[in-house]
């Protein structure tokens, strides 16, 4: 009989839950294999094969416990993640060396993880493995200075009044620099360009 | 309510919809998984009988966004409540959710803590002026899809002005005053909706 040892540094109840039923389905479906899921207070002489950290709340690895973070290093610390969080994916994926299991996921098994674990290898499940560091994705645009200020606060949500006011320019000229943002990203209309501007890196002239 | 309200719980992601269903399962909710919007259909329209509470997992909705909205809205009638959890709380989901007449919306991290309280309670009645009508709500959607107002237009059988009145309307039933809450409301939809892709 082989124990597979778990342990929790943090993590939401809701995903612990979640988690707790896929191993006990898994346990049930191979008599020879068990688990052991428990918080990381808990002293056991035991070799652990896993431990949970729950970033769903976080955006950086700096918000963590140092002693936690350090975890982030080993393959055998499963991050867990939102597919939304898209910074800090880039950032455990290109700067540190755990595992990853993005909690929106449709069609990701337990057994892939633990089989991938038992392998000393790094664990990324199918969502993480879509998801590309935004350089690769982002076009270069070339603005103007006063374009790339006015596109700061577009992106901030603030109207053409209010970008006026704050720029000390008359509100055609916003207008009319906003039009050349537009063209100049090839939108047309102000939901496409809310939806660009969050996707584009611009450099100054 | 007592305990033995069926709940039909539609998550499409793995670990949400095992938790929930331990957690209903051992409080003594009868539970019917759906996978997908056409077995959502089916348990909505087959079941006779009001006790029922229809719990969404909106963060695994993906492209199926829009069609769940329709779905909560044509079938306000079917079930007791319509209860929602968002990944992350936000102000503008939960009013949009509450408007196409969902009852109770939750962030995730709050269900520990406040879902089953929540189904035990009376139901409090939308205010008739949170609402969105049918019109208003197909309006949204169709600009959430990027569809600018002359198609919209053209799609229906209204006219260019209606449907900026339409939309006027449903930004006041959302209580959405500026521009810039009409635009981050479409961007948090798509967002939602393009999870998957």
């Amino acid at each position: 009989m082989f124990t597979f040892h778990l342990r929790t540094v943090i993590c939401g109840e809701t995903y612990l839950s979640g988690i707790r039923q896929s191993l006990d389905n898994l346990a049930r479906n191979n008599p020879h294999w068990q688990y052991t899921l428990q918080p990381q207070s808990v002293f056991s002489d035991e070799e652990v094969h896993l431990h949970i950290v729950d970033c769903t709340g976080c955006s950086s690895p700096g918000e963590l416990p140092a002693d936690t973070a350090n975890l982030l290093n080993s393959r055998k610390t499963l991050v867990l993640l939102r597919a939304m969080q898209r910074d800090m994916t880039t950032l455990l994926l290109n700067d540190y060396a755990c595992s990853i299991l993005c909690v929106d996921e449709r069609h990701c098994t337990i057994r892939s993880l633990v089989e991938t674990v038992m392998k000393n290898r790094r664990f990324l499940s199918p969502l993480m493995k879509r998801e590309k560091p935004p350089e690769k994705d982002a076009e270069v645009i070339i603005l103007t200075r006063t374009e790339h200020s006015i596109l700061e606060y577009l992106r901030q949500g603030l109207s053409g009044v209010e970008i006026s006011k704050l720029l000390f320019r008359s509100e055609k000229t916003v207008s009319t620099h906003k039009r050349n943002i537009m063209q100049k990203l090839g939108v047309s209309d102000d939901f496409a360009l809310s939806k660009k501007i969050k996707l584009t890196s611009v450099l100054y002239e | 309510m007592d305990d033995s309200t069926l709940i039909i719980l539609y998550e499409t992601r793995v670990l949400l919809r095992e938790a929930l269903k331990a957690t209903l399962t051992a409080n003594g909710n009868p539970v019917i998984v759906c996978h997908t919007m056409e077995q959502l259909a089916e348990e909505l329209c087959s079941q006779k009988t009001l006790c029922r509470t229809l719990l969404v997992g909106a963060g695994g909705l993906g492209s199926d966004l829009t069609a769940m909205l329709r779905i909560m809205h044509y079938t306000e009638t079917m079930v007791e409540k319509t209860v929602v959890y968002l990944p992350v709380p936000d102000a503008l989901l939960t009013r949009l959710f509450l408007g196409a007449r969902a009852t109770h919306c939750l962030a995730e991290k709050e269900l520990g803590d406040k879902l089953l309280p929540l189904l035990r309670e009376q139901n409090a009645k939308l205010k008739r002026d949170e609402r969105l009508s049918l019109s208003e709500l197909d309006v949204l959607i169709d600009y959430s899809c990027g569809l600018q107002t002359r198609e919209i237009a053209d799609r229906g059988t209204r006219s260019y002005k209606t449907v900026f009145t339409i939309k006027r309307n449903a930004r006041l039933h959302l209580g959405i005053e500026s521009k810039s809450g009409w635009l981050g409301l479409l961007s948090k939809m798509s967002q939602l909706s393009s999870v998957y892709d």
